[in-house]
């Protein structure tokens, strides 16, 4: 819950911002330079905070599968295709017996020209939940970042 | 007497021959060529392209397909089967880089495939895959690797290789064309895997297709343009090389015409 993963649709753009601490017994910070970022593909990523080993395996699980994809099938998934992938895996997980105690957020810029929007910002949680909105966040910071997305946040970002 | 043998793949000839294996072998015989040219910084596949039916869609005939980013694939034989191992492969890249966090060497992936096929050969009821494949990439540390595999299981490396109809003739010309100036040079090598096609392909950009690999490159397929560009300067060489035969030949029948002629005259005596 400490760990901040935060993201920001724009007209054309997706950003991705997270915090760079792991903490351990609530007290000790171990780490200045975690990686949260995940790459998906050319255009996507996925940031995932929770439980540390979780994530990892999870965000790789989900990475390879998408790459897999690309040489299978000679084309890359969309943003939508690889957030849905993420929360299909997540819900199944939930009720099995390895779950993943991470909460993702996918987001990227499509490269299909006839997409509506192009800019695509999605949120999973750990139970496996998607929402698409224009700031999406986890951890304690949201409590912070989805109230100021709510003042501030305007189209033409 | 071989048909005893052949119908349970399980059960060896008496004179200690697998006859479904050597049958697959056959069936690679008749599939369209493939070669393969290892260079210092590239490696190459070219492949034969069949004539497709007038309405048919060529673009869907892909004998070259790449496993990962940094290895290709081309084969010949049964291109259902091809499908089949190439997705097991495929799958067995994403899960190696998964598990060890590194991408797979070209032998290893090699010796995935080539222990699918052999695993075939020891089976119940099922046939060997009707394919040899040619498998090429650059591994991690950076040095390009060409290697082989047959419906047997077994795997090679080579320097440059081919595979399928009239696969014999086609290695031997490499054999003979195949030297350290090819090994040194992109444009060479590049030259070379379609020259040894042309041994057997009725000359043409659209007979072949022929595909590159560069260290850290992704697999790039080359245009009909460029691949013109190489016949040509294939074509404008070989005419060269018969032009400096021809007139070797012209001052060496000189020669022997006046040694003819001593003859003659010999023969002419003695009657």
């Amino acid at each position: 819950m400490v760990e901040s993963i935060i993201g920001i649709r724009g007209k054309d753009f997706v950003l991705l911002a997270q915090d760079a601490n792991t903490t351990k017994y609530g007290i000790l910070n171990m780490k200045f330079d975690t990686n949260r970022l995940f790459k998906l593909s050319e255009h996507c990523a996925m940031l995932a905070a929770g439980e540390p080993g979780d994530v990892v395996q999870f965000a790789e699980y989900v990475g390879k599968n998408i790459q897999l994809y690309k040489m299978i099938n000679g084309i890359e998934l969309s943003p939508y295709a690889c957030a849905n992938f993420t929360r299909h895996e997540m819900a199944t997980s939930l009720r099995s017996r390895n779950s993943f105690l991470a909460n993702v957020i996918v987001g990227g810029f499509s490269t299909n020209e006839r997409d509506q929007e192009r800019a695509q910002l999605y949120s999973i949680d750990y139970l496996g939940a998607m929402i698409s909105a224009n700031v999406v966040a986890h951890g304690f910071c949201q409590f912070f970042a989805l109230a100021i997305g709510d003042r501030l946040w305007k189209e033409d970002l | 007497m071989a048909g005893e043998y052949d119908t349970a793949i399980t059960v060896f000839s008496p004179d200690g021959r697998l006859f479904q294996v050597e049958y697959a072998q056959e069936a690679v015989k008749k599939g369209s060529t493939a070669v393969g040219v290892r260079g210092k910084n590239i490696v190459v596949l070219g492949v034969e392209k069949k004539a497709v039916a007038v309405l048919q869609e060529d673009r869907t005939v892909r004998k070259i397909c790449i496993l990962d980013d940094h290895v290709a694939m081309a084969f010949a034989g049964l291109t259902a089967d091809a499908r089949v191992l190439m997705h097991r492969a495929r799958i067995e890249c994403q899960s190696h880089r998964l598990n060890v966090e590194d991408p797979v060497t070209i032998e290893y992936i090699t010796r995935y495939i080539a222990d699918l096929q052999q695993k075939y050969t020891q089976g119940r009821g099922r046939r060997p895959f009707g394919l040899s494949t040619l498998i090429v990439g650059f591994d991690y540390d950076g040095s390009p690797r060409l290697y082989s595999t047959d419906p047997s299981g077994t795997y090679h490396e080579w320097k440059a290789n081919a595979i399928g109809r009239q696969a014999k003739t086609v290695r031997e010309y490499l054999e003979k064309s195949y030297t350290e100036a090819t090994y040194e040079s992109n444009h060479e090598s590049i030259k070379l895997c379609i020259r040894a096609l042309l041994e057997v392909v009725q000359s043409g950009s659209k007979n072949v297709e022929i595909a590159v690999m560069l260290r850290h490159k992704q697999l790039k397929t080359l245009s009909a343009d460029e691949v013109e560009k190489y016949i040509a300067e294939i074509e404008k060489e070989n005419e060269i090389e018969a032009e400096k035969k021809k007139q070797a030949k012209q001052i060496g029948s000189s020669t022997t015409t006046t040694a003819s002629s001593t003859l003659t005259t010999q023969t002419s005596k003695k009657e």
